[in-house]
């Protein structure tokens, strides 16, 4: 894949020196291939050389009137592009300032934390190194927003991120940090793309979670071409509390051409409790990858992943997920399950579940199936008056349903029925 | 209201009825007893609608010709399966399905859309009198129910949706005393000059309770003898074998 940049781009973007090694280690290792592990069933550099001639950096960072779409009082972020263009924060929490990622702070946003997370991580250019994604969007970052919750939240946040209409063969690369202490919050981070414009985007997002209970929604409201990985490191730290923080992560994913969404997670104090719940309806064309890794390495922590995917026509759903204890965390209680309902020969579902455990005394398990549609279940339905098409939604629904029973808030639950309702009418 | 002529069906190479020929009128209640094998159940799945048989002759519905009608329409002129085995559908919240089918239904026949309020009032009624737990209402349909509990909801779905030929394919099967007791008093506070029942089974015990005016025996796919309630008792003592 060829990347269009010159020597006179760098300085036009305002990228320093150091941003053009990583460019020049980018170069030589290229983007990954199935031959890397973690890629295993999405060949990047083969799907995107497929889709693009070649990718060009977004250069500018323009600026438009959005419209808020949720109709229920909330705080908001606003990001144009992966820029951010405007926020607007409690006056009555210590929510510190926002503030957009310069050069100065965006090698220390992303390094801090990748060191700790994983021990014994090697320096900056190492990790880098071994990490080409990592190499191309410090290559070209040059937007992004930093921010810190220090106290409960009384309205969700809503993290709006929307897209320009001609987005036809750029780049973004982009990075997010998120810090939550002692706090109890909604955040909703929302695509909204409706461009039909191939584009690609690399987002590097860290979260750090230090005693506090977050519920975090991320809704792709997209129907878009769009290309998107992103990657996402949380650190989750309970140094005092014996109740233990609590994140829990929905990711309603469906809606554009190729999605890669992964996660690192690192339990860092006993008692933390981690659920990943993942529900999508994957369409024509479309490719979605989930994947995670929980990292246990204290004591007494729970984490929890299901993954529901509906898959219809010639899309590609898959779920990499790996479970690492270590020999410290004792009564670790990790479950797992990814679950595949295929409505279309040519569909089709990977699931690669994995488990490294060094404690003995720790409860995991795992499970995985895929299937097609049950047809007694089709015809019970129809012989109490519901259409073909009614009892299939209907069974798509139950499918999708214990993902949608972990949502505790009304209007959230309303907000991703009709995300789901509104993927699965799109289908017929 | 059901009329039966010649009626054949097979799946592939294999045929399991043969030439069957019933005729049942409004207010009537039938029986279908025959031994293992004999095409019972097939029956059941023919009239209903069920994908996947080889269907010749003429099976019709207050005068209207079956044949190329799909199972939900079928529904929507008034024909009920009650299951022998219902199907578990995961996900899918009892109450929330009911409301669904119910409000189906009725649009179909030009009745208004019933509000939750008034639905739910509705099916807590019917579930009452069928001794049937509330909370069974916001579990998910069928999952994890007993054998009781399921053919007790296929009942309470007959009673909601009002169908004007109620077909129970072995519904006494797996079923205690008291719940047998249950679901025949609810299949005979529904019974009306104006619908019909076809009840397959097995043993006489059901009939017990719900009195038929015909008892058919099915055998190798055709009725062989047709008789009334006291056929049922005579096969209770002899059994099928005269009829194989």
């Amino acid at each position: 894949m060829k990347i269009n940049i010159s020597n006179d781009d760098f300085k036009d973007m305002g990228l320093s020196v150091s941003q053009k090694d990583f460019y020049n280690s980018f170069i030589e290792m290229g983007f990954p291939n199935r031959k890397k592990e973690d890629w295993k069933f999405t060949d990047l550099d083969k799907i995107l050389n497929s889709n693009f001639e070649q990718l060009t950096p977004l250069k500018k960072k323009s600026k438009f009137k959005h419209e808020k779409i949720f109709n229920f009082d909330h705080y908001s972020i606003t990001n144009l592009n992966g820029a951010l263009i405007d926020f607007v924060f409690p006056k009555t929490v210590s929510l510190s300032q926002l503030k957009e990622v310069n050069h100065l702070k965006k090698h220390s946003i992303f390094f801090g934390m990748r060191e700790n997370l994983i021990p014994g991580r090697p320096t900056v250019e190492n990790a880098s190194k071994k990490d080409q994604m990592l190499s191309l969007n410090l290559s070209f970052l040059d937007r992004g927003y930093s921010f810190k919750i220090m106290d409960p939240l009384d309205k969700p946040l809503v993290i709006y991120n929307y897209y320009d209409d001609d987005l036809r063969g750029k780049m973004i690369n982009n990075s997010n940090s998120i810090e939550i202490t002692d706090s109890k919050c909604t955040i909703i981070e929302v695509d909204i793309d409706k461009s039909k414009s191939k584009y690609f985007k690399n987002t590097f997002q860290k979260y750090k979670i230090n005693e506090s209970e977050v519920d975090y929604y991320f809704i792709n409201q997209n129907n878009s071409d769009g290309f998107n990985y992103t990657k996402n490191e949380v650190e989750i730290n309970d140094l005092n509390s014996k109740k233990g923080s609590i994140f829990s992560y929905f990711i309603f994913g469906s809606g554009s051409k190729f999605r890669k969404d992964d996660y690192e997670i690192s339990l860092n104090g006993a008692n933390s409790f981690a659920k990943i719940n993942s529900a999508a309806i994957l369409k024509k064309g479309e490719h979605h990858e989930v994947k995670t890794k929980m990292f246990h390495s204290q004591p007494h922590c729970k984490s929890h992943q299901k993954i529901k995917n509906i898959l219809l026509e010639d899309s590609k759903g898959i779920f990499q997920g790996k479970v690492l204890v270590s020999d410290k965390a004792q009564k670790t209680d990790a479950y797992q399950i990814s679950k595949g309902l295929i409505l279309d020969d040519n569909a089709e579902f990977s699931t690669k579940p994995e488990l490294e455990i060094y404690a003995d005394d720790v409860k995991c398990s795992h499970g995985s199936t895929s299937g097609n549609i049950d047809h007694d279940a089709i015809y019970y339905l129809m012989t109490r008056g519901l259409p073909k098409k009614e009892a299939i939604k209907l069974i798509i629904k139950g499918f999708l349903n214990d993902v949608v029973l972990e949502i505790t808030d009304l209007n959230i639950k309303k907000l991703i029925e009709d995300h789901l309702e509104e993927n699965i009418n799109n289908e017929n | 209201m059901l009329e039966l002529k010649d009626l054949k069906a097979s799946i592939g190479e294999k045929s399991i009825i043969k030439g069957l020929n019933l005729h049942i009128k409004s207010g009537e209640v039938h029986a279908i007893m025959g031994p293992n094998g004999s095409g019972k159940s097939t029956l059941a799945n023919v009239l209903s609608g069920k994908n996947g048989y080889e269907i010749s002759g003429s099976l019709k519905f207050e005068g209207e010709n079956l044949n190329e009608i799909p199972i939900d329409e079928r529904a929507k002129k008034g024909i009920f399966l009650a299951f022998q085995y219902p199907i578990e559908i995961p996900g899918v919240n009892t109450s929330n399905f009911l409301k669904t089918s119910l409000n189906t239904i009725r649009k179909s026949k030009g009745e208004k859309n019933l509000d939750t309020i008034t639905l739910l009032k509705l099916i807590k009624e019917k579930a009452s009198e069928l001794n049937i737990d509330e909370k069974f209402l916001s579990r998910q349909l069928n999952v994890g129910f007993s054998g009781g509990e399921k053919k007790k909801n296929e009942i309470l779905q007959m009673k909601l949706l009002e169908p004007k030929l109620a077909i129970l394919d072995e519904t006494d099967s797996g079923l205690d005393i008291d719940a047998l007791k249950i679901v025949a008093d609810g299949v005979n506070s529904y019974k009306s000059k104006k619908n019909s029942f076809l009840i397959i089974t097995h043993y006489q015990r059901l009939l017990d309770y719900i009195k038929p005016d015909f008892v058919h025996v099915l055998s190798d796919g055709k009725i062989v003898k047709t008789g009334n309630s006291n056929l049922a008792q005579e096969l209770e003592k002899t059994g099928y074998k005269n009829f194989n």
